[in-house]
């Protein structure tokens, strides 16, 4: 039997099961009555998808999230021209959504070789295994906005990557304003067509560049002399602060006469959560009184097999690429992620949240695979580069290096990747579990947020959608994870 | 004995992929079918039955399942969180168990007697497994003094 697979061949057959199993878990959650049922009433009641955009404008003092309505208006139309079939078309586009960023991700990553296939691999653990991925698809809000940020500054990474031209300009600034007019940390898309630029990347011209600043100032006069929108201050929602999770009472007690300390914790917490997984939403939770029925084999996992990835990043970073020894940071795919970390950071600065952030841990996990992959290079020639501090990795001992090569330390780099490899596997299953989690959650929430145990969503009179909405979750995604043993859920950082 | 380069290439390369491999191969057939079954293969068990459902805080199934079955009927139940192993249960007796109030109200709700009997066991398991939810629940529902001589937990 003949093996003459490609490379890039197996590269997407992995990315296929990859998309496959996560949009699966993710189509089983129902909509969910947070979040969801209010805005589907609300913008089902609006005459048109103009109307919902207009609505959208006016529907909160500090959030300028109009496409939110418009995106639900248009689904709920496909929705009504489909039979009603709620479910199906909301969380079918949810799935299809997550199965594209993870298309996307392979897209421009581009593995070539089967270093490169190899390294796509891991990095799709990573990619999978962080806890910001996980934002992005166990909820919805009834759309995730936070996953179509994170696939429109990838598609804007692509463009930036092609040959360019008038359409893909145009792309470019299509992307940017609607991704603005989603969620404010669309803005982001901005930062990461300027960093492309500055990496060397010409598939989105000065020009489109230009554009997109004056589409910002536009975005800046929208909100702040027409609609007359404030930013968000202490308070507004809860948040982390050390080991505590704050109140909103809390917070404006605690840093309502010196907010830029609870400003400058968040943005930093917020960078640190993509490269450590610690803090979560502002609050060490690693760090808080350890459950005795609960040892926290997660929190050693996850933070030390982010240390590891992220040791690796800061490796890559230091090093120069051959042609002109440029430090690898000023590359394309890590300027970015720099980009995308320190601008999403800085849009989260009232309230930490994981979600904020998910765009960057997508662009941290392309930056793992690129150094991932060069160290696969390194650690097979074994041969120490006195340029570069690989060697840190290799060399367990101080001493002569034409000894890096010995069975010895061969079998030490094989059991360490393997291991490290292995823990990051465990995350990305972590990921499955949570996502059968929040389908039973969601089906939950139709009970029990609901009378008589609740007061409802939407007033009786007013909720034309909500009774089959409920019908809906009531049969569909069934799963009990509390019906596993051992308690996996555990090993994963929930109850 | 030291690898060749390229034998220690190709393990290499396969220590990084490996897990990957597993999990993509793992997680895109379970998916696949969900799918096609809407029953992933992994991490997705599902209750037997209304007491397994009741026991295990799956308020959705037991609304869905009620509409079926005889609320009063005890079954052979799985909790893995309260109980070490499966015991044969009522629903009521399960939701007691499960340690929340509101899966013993919505199973009521959904049509399982209660009588006096009943609601003693129901007391005296909730009383065994010291859950101060349940218990005050169930004493709003009978305040006199509790007696559980004689009385059988079913686990």
């Amino acid at each position: 039997m003949s093996f003459d697979m490609t490379p890039r061949a197996a590269a997407w057959i992995v990315t296929a099961f990859i998309a496959c199993g996560v949009s699966a878990s993710v189509f089983r959650i129902p909509i969910q009555v947070s979040d969801s049922v209010e805005i589907l009433e609300v913008v089902d009641r609006e005459p048109s998808v103009t109307a919902a955009f207009v609505q959208g404008l006016h529907a909160s003092k500090t959030r300028l999230r109009p496409m939110r309505q418009v995106g639900t208006r248009v689904l709920l139309d496909v929705a009504h021209a489909t039979g009603d079939h709620y479910n199906v078309v909301f969380r079918g586009f949810h799935a299809a959504a997550a199965a594209l960023l993870i298309a996307l991700f392979t897209h421009v990553a581009r593995p070539r070789d089967w270093s490169g296939t190899a390294g796509l691999c891991f990095a799709m653990l990573v990619l999978t295994g962080l806890h910001t991925f996980g934002g992005m698809m166990r909820e919805a809000y009834p759309i995730n906005h936070f996953l179509l940020i994170a696939i429109y500054c990838l598609a804007a990474f692509a463009i930036a990557e092609s040959r360019g031209g008038i359409v893909a300009d145009f792309m470019a600034c299509a992307l940017f304003v609607i991704a603005s007019l989603t969620l404010e940390s669309g803005l982001v898309v901005f930062g990461v067509a300027l960093a492309a630029y500055l990496a060397g990347l010409r598939g989105i011209s000065r020009g489109a560049l230009v554009a997109m600043a004056v589409f910002a100032i536009g975005y800046v006069i929208l909100r702040v002399p027409l609609l007359h929108m404030t930013g968000n201050v202490v308070g507004e929602r809860q948040t982390g602060y050390g080991t505590e999770m704050l109140a909103t009472s809390e917070l404006r007690a605690r840093f309502g006469n010196m907010p830029w300390v609870l400003y400058g914790y968040t943005i930093v917490c917020s960078i640190l959560t993509v490269l450590l997984s610690q803090p979560v939403a502002g609050q060490w939770t690693a760090f808080a009184p350890w459950d005795p029925q609960a040892p926290p084999l997660f929190f050693l996992n996850d933070i030390g097999t982010s240390l590891v990835a992220t040791a690796v990043v800061v490796w890559y970073l230091r090093r120069r690429r051959p042609p002109d020894g440029r430090r690898r940071w000023r590359d394309p795919e890590p300027l970015t992620m720099l980009a995308v970390l320190v601008g999403s950071a800085i849009l989260s600065y009232a309230y930490a949240k994981s979600e904020i952030m998910s765009a960057a841990g997508v662009f941290y996990a392309l930056v793992v695979y690129l150094a991932v992959r060069e160290l696969l290079e390194v650690l097979v020639r074994l041969k120490p580069d006195p340029t570069n501090s690989v060697e840190v990795f290799v060399r367990l001992k101080p001493g002569p290096t034409k000894s890096v090569g010995s069975a010895f330390r061969q079998t030490m780099v094989l059991a360490v990747v393997l291991f490290v490899s292995t823990a990051w596997a465990w995350r990305a299953m972590g990921l499955q579990y949570r996502l059968q989690r929040g389908a039973f959650e969601a089906r939950s929430e139709w009970v029990l947020r609901m009378p008589p145990f609740s007061p409802p969503p939407v007033q009786p009179a007013e909720a034309r959608l909500t009774p089959r909405l409920l019908d809906e979750a009531l049969h569909r995604g069934r799963t009990n994870p509390f019906l596993l043993w051992p308690p996996y859920a555990r090993l994963w950082g929930e109850n | 004995m030291r690898l060749s380069a390229r034998r220690f290439r190709i393990l290499l390369t396969a220590a990084l992929a490996a897990p990957g491999l597993i999990v993509a191969v793992i997680t895109g057939a379970s998916g696949m079918s969900a799918w096609i079954f809407d029953r992933p293969l992994v991490l997705a068990p599902v209750a037997d039955n209304l007491a397994e459902a009741a026991g295990n805080r799956d308020v959705a199934d037991v609304v869905v399942m009620s509409g079926s079955v005889d609320l009063n009927h005890a079954e052979p139940a799985r909790i893995p969180l309260r109980l070490r192993e499966p015991a044969t249960l009522t629903p009521l007796e399960a939701a007691v168990i499960s340690e929340r109030a509101y899966m013993i109200r919505l199973v009521r709700d959904r049509g399982a007697r209660l009588d006096a009997d009943k609601l003693r066991t129901l007391r005296c398991i909730a009383q065994a497994r010291k859950d101060r939810g349940t218990i005050a629940y169930l004493t709003e529902l009978d305040a006199s003094p509790l007696n559980c001589e004689g009385v059988k937990a079913p686990f």
